[in-house]
This record gives C-alpha cells, sequence and structure tokens, in this order.
C-alpha cells in the first residue's frame, strides 16, 4: 500500500529533478516570521532550526502571511501552494520542494555616490535545487541536490557543496541527513551533511557575519551530528562537526562544534547566544597549519510592532594558527525589515567586520532592499549594497532577484 | 632563383617550431599599469602560475585561479586581467581570507594568496571539490533521472 502511494509522487518528482538538473541557494529561512509570533523554525520547516523544505503548515502559511493578499484574504489557499503548484497532491510520508533563483548583478567601483567605474556586469545563476524528505513513523530522511552551472558566481558560492569536481557546470548536494524526532516533537538527531547550527539563518547568505563565521547556507553545510530541542520559550541546537567530506584531501577538512541557544520574551523578542570551534590540519583559505576557528556571540530578534523586525548579531572571531599570533577581531551587523503592507519588505542593514590581522581597516556594507512576495511560489527582489573599507574606494553592487520556488 | 621543397619545409618546421606556447609574459606589467604600483612591488607570474616560467594549465593559485574559473580570467588577453582586477575590487574579494583585500595586498606587495604564517600555493596540495575525482558529462544526473522516473511511471501503469 505505502509502496504504491509514493511510486508515482517519487517516479514525477524524479522527473522534475531530471528537468531541472537538465536546465542548468540555499534554504531559505525567514527568521523575520517572528513578527507573527512564529519564533522557532520546526513548525513550518523540516530543518528544525529553520530553512530547507516547507511542511504542509508552513506552505499554509507562506500563503496566507507571506504573499501579497489581492483581493479578500483567503485563509484557505488551496493547492496552488503546494508542489509544483498542486498537481503532486499531498502524501502525508513525502514532502518536496524546488528553488530556482535567478538574478541579475552590476558592479561599480572607484568612489562616488554610485560608483565612478563599471566593473562587472552579468546574469547570475543563483539556485537550482530539489529537495525531498520521507518520514516514517518518527524517522526521517531527506536530501537536497541541485545543479550549479559554470557562471561564475555560480561556481564561487557553491563549491564546497560540488559532487563533481572540474570546471564546467557542478551537481550540488548542499544537504541530506537521516533523522529521528521523539514522541513529543521536542528533540530531533540528525546525521548527515547539515546547515551549521549558529547565528541567525539569514536569506542574505553572503553577509560579513555568514561568510567569516563559514556559516553561509550557500555551501557551508558540514558533515556530522546535531542535536536540536524545542519548547514554547526556547530553542537550541547542538552539531559535533566531522569535516567536508566533499572537500579534499583530509588536511583540510574542519572538525570541532558549532551551537546555539535561544530565548523568546512575550513571543516577540528572542535573544540567542552562538558558539563555533574548528580545527583543521591547514586551512582551506588561508592556507595556515593547525588552524583554530572561533566564534562566539549574540544575536536577537525583536519585532517591538508588527511591521517591523529588527535582527542583529555580533560575533567575536577568535583566529589562531602555528607559529602565528592570535588574533582577536569580531563581526556583526543590524537589520531593520519594515513591511507596510502583507508581502513588501523595505530592509536597511548594516554590518562592520575586522578579523584582527595587523594592519587591516575595518570593512563596513550598508544595504537597501525592496523585496516583494507577489504570489505563493514567485518572489522579487532588489538590493543597493555599498562596501567600504578604508584605505579602498568604496564600491556598488546593484542586485536584481528572481525566485521560485515549487 | 627559385626555393627548393626541402628549404621550404625546413622553413616551415621553423616557423612550427618558433610558435610560443601561450603566454602572458606583460600580465605582472599590466597589473603594475593598472594599480599604479611601484617597481618594487611588480608581481612575479607565481602570483598565478606554479613557476614564474608561466604557461597553460598552470595556473594555481587562490587569485589566479578565482580569476581564471570564476570571472574569465583569460591568458594573452590583457583586456579581461583589467577586468578582473575591477571586478576583484569591487567585491571586496580576499582570497587568503586574511582582511586584506586581494587589489590592497598587491598595492602594498603583499600576497594575495596566502595569510600571514601560511603556505605557499605550490607547495602543497590545493584543495579539491566534489566527491568524485573527475568532472560528471554535464546532464548526465538528468539523464539518469529522468529515466528512472518513466521506468516507474511505466510499472505504475501496469
Amino acid at each position: 500500500m505505502l509502496r504504491r502511494s509514493l511510486s508515482a509522487p517519487l517516479a514525477l518528482f524524479l522527473l522534475t529533478l531530471g528537468a531541472l538538473l537538465s536546465f542548468a541557494r540555499p534554504a531559505s529561512a525567514y527568521p523575520w516570521m517572528i513578527r507573527h509570533e512564529y519564533t522557532t523554525c520546526g513548525l513550518c520547516h523540516t530543518d528544525p532550526s529553520g530553512g530547507g523544505i516547507l511542511t504542509a503548515y508552513g506552505r499554509a502559511q507562506s500563503a496566507v502571511l507571506l504573499s501579497t493578499q489581492f483581493g479578500e484574504p483567503d485563509e484557505n489557499p488551496g493547492k496552488f501552494k503546494d508542489f509544483l503548484f498542486g498537481v503532486i497532491p499531498d502524501n502525508e510520508h513525502l514532502l518536496m520542494q524546488g528553488w530556482v533563483r535567478e538574478g541579475y548583478i552590476a558592479n561599480r567601483t572607484g568612489g562616488g555616490a554610485f560608483g565612478k567605474t563599471a566593473a562587472d556586469e552579468r546574469f547570475l545563476d543563483m539556485r537550482a535545487d530539489l529537495a525531498a524528505q520521507l518520514k516514517f513513523s518518527r524517522f526521517r530522511v531527506s536530501g537536497m541536490v541541485g545543479y550549479a552551472s559554470s557562471d561564475p558566481s555560480a561556481a564561487f558560492y557553491s563549491q564546497q557543496a560540488w559532487v563533481n569536481g572540474g570546471t564546467g557546470g557542478h551537481v550540488v548536494a548542499r544537504e541530506y541527513w537521516a533523522g529521528y524526532d521523539n514522541e513529543e516533537d521536542t528533540l530531533t538527531i540528525r546525521a548527515g551533511r547539515l546547515n551549521q547550527p549558529f547565528g541567525i539563518r539569514n536569506v542574505e547568505h553572503t553577509l560579513l557575519a555568514r561568510s567569516l563565521t563559514r556559516t553561509d547556507s550557500n555551501q557551508n553545510q558540514q558533515h556530522g551530528v546535531a542535536v536540536s530541542y524545542v519548547s514554547e520559550t526556547n530553542r537550541a541546537e547542538v552539531m559535533a562537526i566531522a569535516g567536508n567530506f566533499q572537500l579534499r584531501p583530509d588536511t583540510y577538512r574542519e572538525r570541532g562544534y558549532a551551537g546555539f541557544f535561544e530565548h523568546t520574551f512575550d513571543g516577540k523578542y528572542a535573544v540567542g547566544l552562538n558558539s563555533k570551534l574548528t580545527y583543521a590540519d591547514t586551512d582551506s583559505q588561508r592556507l595556515t597549519p593547525h588552524t583554530l576557528l572561533q566564534a562566539h556571540g549574540v544575536s536577537g530578534r525583536l519585532t517591538p510592532v508588527k511591521k517591523l523586525v529588527i535582527l542583529a548579531e555580533a560575533d567575536a572571531l577568535i583566529l589562531g594558527s602555528k607559529d602565528v599570533k592570535t588574533q582577536l577581531g569580531g563581526v556583526g551587523y543590524v537589520q531593520a525589515d519594515v513591511e507596510p503592507i502583507q508581502g513588501v519588505h523595505v530592509l536597511g542593514t548594516f554590518e562592520a567586520a575586522n578579523q584582527g590581522a595587523d594592519d587591516e581597516k575595518t570593512r563596513y556594507r550598508a544595504w537597501g532592499s525592496l523585496w516583494w512576495f507577489v504570489v505563493p511560489h514567485v518572489d522579487l527582489r532588489g538590493d543597493i549594497i555599498r562596501s567600504m573599507q578604508s584605505g579602498t574606494d568604496a564600491s556598488m553592487t546593484y542586485l536584481a532577484q528572481l525566485h521560485i520556488y515549487l | 632563383m627559385r626555393p627548393s621543397l626541402p628549404a621550404c619545409l625546413l622553413a616551415l618546421g621553423g616557423l612550427l617550431a618558433a610558435a610560443p606556447a601561450a603566454a602572458s609574459p606583460n600580465y605582472p606589467n599590466v597589473i603594475a599599469s593598472e594599480l599604479g604600483l611601484s617597481d618594487d612591488k611588480i608581481p612575479e607570474c607565481t602570483l598565478c602560475h606554479a613557476t614564474d616560467a608561466g604557461g597553460d594549465g598552470t595556473v594555481i593559485t587562490p587569485f589566479g585561479k578565482f580569476g581564471l574559473d570564476k570571472r574569465n580570467l583569460a591568458g594573452s588577453d590583457t583586456d579581461s586581467l583589467k577586468i578582473y582586477l575591477k571586478a576583484s575590487e569591487a567585491e571586496k574579494i580576499d582570497s587568503d581570507g586574511d582582511g586584506v583585500i586581494d587589489v590592497q595586498e598587491l598595492k602594498d606587495g603583499t600576497d594575495p594568496n596566502t595569510a600571514p604564517g601560511g603556505v605557499s600555493p605550490g607547495s602543497i596540495e590545493a584543495p579539491e571539490y566534489g566527491c568524485a575525482a573527475s568532472t560528471a558529462p554535464r546532464g548526465q544526473g538528468a539523464a539518469a533521472g529522468l529515466l528512472v522516473g518513466l521506468v516507474l511511471l511505466a510499472r505504475r501503469r501496469r
């Protein structure tokens, strides 16, 4: 009975997978959902710390709360919100989701208000992923597979998750894991390739707080085992990191732990503690031997009024390697998200980072963003980003994105 | 006097032998010119290549590979180098993650490929990404997925 009910959806899933891979970002997590008093993530997402496949409830809330309502609000969104716009019927054992994100970027350098010199301009293949979760009783198995084209940005922001090496296009596998939930649904243990539990899981994966702590959900997943806990006012997850086995040789693999704890007050204010420590025989980016990377910090999600959410994170960065003086630095950001009408978000973000190296100048970035969830499955976004560092000309980035999730 | 066939063949062979392998010996000077570097800060070819001899297929450093693989940098194409330098500065690319962007490191005369205390890219096996040792042909996974899907659908109809 189970096999029969699954074979058709599975077949169509594989066909869709084939179609997506023929053509051609990471889990979308929206921490500002706290404005609707969703302080924990597992109700809407299969990943207990956010991102990844939406549950049936998550899809319903996405249609009701996320997208602009044209006409009378519809509390019963119907099948359009479902996988492949309802072509695949709901199945209690199988959840599926796909994502396609395309963009256009223009970088200008040379200072000035808008950048004096065009540096480069191109279309971006940002993401093409398909994911599925099978659930039987308390056990779950989940996997995500995608394609990163030879587009320069696609390669740069996905290489840690490549399945095949070399040049040209790459199959990408960001997450895959097996998990078990306890009967009360308060504890989940997972093993596989997982998002690292650290900091606020932003959609803006290029934030300095994500890249310098190496917790970019586009590619910085690690293999390991994680245990998560959730209650009405607390959520936490700790992961033992075994290394990224899609990176060779072993000397470059980082091993250690990552974890966070967050407590919610009044359903509107959440404060978190984050900690991460990893060791690698050779650091894959810095090429320094016996390298210990640490990041420890605090984060906050505040929604004093429903139309406004403030996200903030500040992390101390400690970098030590053999024969080199230990560096102590920091990274942080503040983001304000205003939603004047449902589905339309106006965001302002300010970041700062300094890793503590000798003669290093602090980097600053300021973002102005407009994000519109047009209808279920579709959102549009525009960002203007100014990057500044003393001693170098300011540069400007203009970015437009179209995101479709299936 | 008409040239003899052996002489022509010898001349042709000489021309072919003299044809240079693709090389960009002027790239260090182009970098110096674009970034306004003083003579003592002109980079060596090992900024990108395994040795100062340069040559096709010898780009091994993070700075060089990023340009080659991800920013359309090409040998014997100085325009591509100029575009890469501008893009690198605009995006504040920091190949070795030491907090100083690559273009600034070139201006300072330091190595953008290695953080302080790091080893030279040429002295260590480079990181490789992917589970397999070779590149899979494009569309292979797609074809497999489509085939399995069709088989399952056909079985269900029976």
